[in-house]
């Protein structure tokens, strides 16, 4: 990369994405200053920390986060770093703490960001060097939408109603789509992986109707297995309900149609999950209490919504999961799959809920695996600089697309391209190359 | 604590820690040679097989975990190993289970808790990736036979992001 403007249409063209996107170490650092430290970023959800003193240390971007809700109540996003000399105040990943204390030199920090002790402070004092505003520095804008957090390190970005835009709504079917009274974020350790691939391959690929097929066929004849039916519902073109979403400001989604689900082609969740200990007589209790068509559709309904969604960068909503991607270096990547619960539903809705989870994701699981063996090939495969150009075309069409909404069939790539569209957009935001 | 010292029948804990050696050997053998079907056939058909991601849970209903699964899962599990498609495990790692530290406690007739150390060297593209965990299984002795009723693997790790476990632990 040369000095000067960074020049987007080198990275990114309507229908291909260079390699050096994915491999360049300065290409990463320019993402992690104008993506990560200055757009609007997904930290957590609140119900993570719904206790005074809660907190969950995190990062945004490169830089070491504490979400945590304050002794007045109030979520802030404070940078974990102490004012003296730059240590982390907080260790742990997550817990309850009435201070933040710097065990190097001992300054010590309420939960609220305020600076509350120095040690010795007289040797400031006889210097006149004022430290007692030196307070953990907050994310200069935390706002969220429907519990879900989000973070900015730039004063200067939109609302965050107006980033999210109309993808606020697949929110709303996220939180909405099981009880009726929201979802909450299960306590304690989440599904969490790494691979040695960029970070954007994840982002591509949570909003993907295009790989299943091939990417999760062993799945998909597993459960064929199972069930005697043939499930393999993403691959014919034009027999899947599931339509690409691009929406506004490089959020996307793979929407089935109002009413319909994978169920016509015999991906259930209640089949995904039977074989999992307790999941069978579960489901043989709710045929007999509800009846069997009943339970059925219901449990289908409920165990995971089948929605995918991609919040631009780093957050996505997947059947139960809160899925979000933190890019550690060009070619390191981890993410974190948090479950959720649907509040006020009966418990064995919820344990059949972390079943399906189980059995399709996290490091173990039998299809999620498979999908990061992919980024892992494609970040390999990439090094062929040579080639140049990535295909990002399928189902391409200018006039559709020049808008800020386009829809296409589930394989088609739109999803993809209005995630680089708003790349290009942040990349392209400031002039010269850094500092 | 230990069973070494509390011994209430020094001939049923050397049989157990004959029994229990012998069953963790043929274990990582198994495992290691990718003779999974055969694996299978150790646990007892209501058995568990468990990776936890929390700790502290006893039955591992309640929480998420990375692996959760009686003898059918694993049967399906072993079967996508083998599809050929099992993209992650395609070339399949090759692995060497090291179990050590084996202490063998709360002894009956029929059962016995098994706990060790676990090492699992995990090779994969000329790297030498480990897993260390703490391991427990509960033996049950019927029929002149030792299986496995459950299998617990603690990572000592949990809490970081984990590579690669869609093989078997
Ligand atoms: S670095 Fe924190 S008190 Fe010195
Ligand atoms: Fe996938």
């Amino acid at each position: 990369m040369t000095a000067g403007r960074f020049e987007v249409e080198r990275y990114v063209s309507p229908t291909g994405i260079h390699s050096d996107t994915y491999t360049d170490p300065e290409v990463f650092r320019l993402e992690m200053e104008r993506v990560f430290e200055s757009g609007w970023v997904y930290v957590g959800h609140e119900s993570e920390v719904p206790e005074k003193g809660d907190y969950r240390t995190t990062f945004m971007g490169r830089q070491p986060v504490i979400f945590a809700r304050g002794d007045d109540g109030e979520v802030r996003l404070l940078l974990n770093r102490c004012r003296h000399r730059g240590a982390t105040v907080c260790q742990d990943q997550a817990g309850n703490s009435t201070f933040f204390r710097c065990h190097y030199h001992g300054w010590t920090y309420k939960n609220t960001g305020e600076l509350a002790g120095v040690t010795l402070p007289d040797g400031y004092a006889a210097c006149g060097f004022d430290v007692k505003t030196l307070a953990l520095v907050a994310a200069p804008r935390c706002d969220r939408y429907r519990g879900f957090v989000f973070g900015s390190l730039s004063p200067a970005v939109e609302p965050l109603e107006e980033y999210l835009g109309p993808a606020a709504t697949y929110i709303d079917r996220f939180v909405d789509s099981g009880s009726g009274l929201g979802v909450r974020v299960r306590r304690g350790v989440p599904h969490r992986y790494r691979f040695r691939a960029n970070w954007k391959l994840q982002m591509e690929n949570t909003v993907d109707g295009y790989h299943p097929g091939f990417t999760h066929r062993s799945f998909f004849d597993m459960m064929a297995d199972q069930t005697g039916k043939k499930a393999n519902p993403y691959f014919k073109r034009g027999e899947s309900p599931i339509r690409s979403k691009a929406l506004r400001n490089g959020h996307a989604a793979l929407d089935f149609g109002a009413g319909r689900s994978a169920e016509e082609f015999g991906d259930t969740f209640y089949e995904r999950v039977r074989n999992a200990p307790g999941a069978a007589a579960i489901l043989e209790e709710f045929e007999s209490e509800l009846g069997a068509e009943v339970a059925r559709k219901e449990l289908n309904r409920v165990i995971a919504t089948g929605l995918n969604v991609a919040i631009f960068p780093n957050l996505g909503l997947i059947q139960s999961q809160i899925r979000v991607t933190r890019p550690v270096s060009v070619d390191e990547t981890e993410v974190t799959l948090y479950p959720t619960e649907l509040i006020g539903a009966d418990p064995r809705v919820n344990y059949l809920r972390r079943r399906a989870q189980e059995v399709f994701f996290g490091p173990a699981g039998m299809g999620g695996p498979d999908d990061v063996e992919m980024f892992r090939r494609c970040q390999v495969g990439l090094a062929a600089g040579a080639v140049g150009w990535t295909v990002l075309a399928r189902g391409y069409d200018t006039a559709i697309e020049e808008g800020d909404g386009s829809e296409g069939d589930f394989a088609a790539e739109n999803a993809q391209r209005a995630q680089y569209r708003q790349w290009r957009r942040l990349m392209d935001a400031g002039p010269g190359d850094g500092r | 604590m230990t069973a070494v010292l509390t011994a209430p029948d020094a001939e049923l804990l050397a049989a157990w820690t004959e029994r229990a050696s012998r069953l963790l050997a043929t274990e990582s053998l198994l495992l290691d040679s990718r003779r999974y079907e055969e694996w299978i056939e150790l646990f007892e058909e209501d058995a568990l097989y468990w990776i936890p991601l929390d700790g502290s849970s006893t039955e591992g209903g309640e929480s998420l975990n990375i692996a959760f699964e009686g003898p059918a899962r694993l049967r399906q599990r072993v079967a996508r190993l083998r599809s050929g498609i099992a993209h992650a495990q395609e070339p399949p790692s090759s692995t060497v289970h090291c179990y050590s530290s084996v202490l063998v406690e709360d002894l009956s007739q029929e059962t016995a808790t098994v706990r060790s150390a676990l090492l699992v060297v995990h090779c994969r593209f000329g790297e030498q990736l480990l897993v260390a965990a703490r391991c427990e299984h509960r033996l049950v002795a019927r029929d002149g036979r030792v299986r496995i009723g459950r299998k617990r693997v603690d990572l000592a790790d949990v809490d970081q992001a984990q590579n690669d476990l869609s093989f078997v632990l």
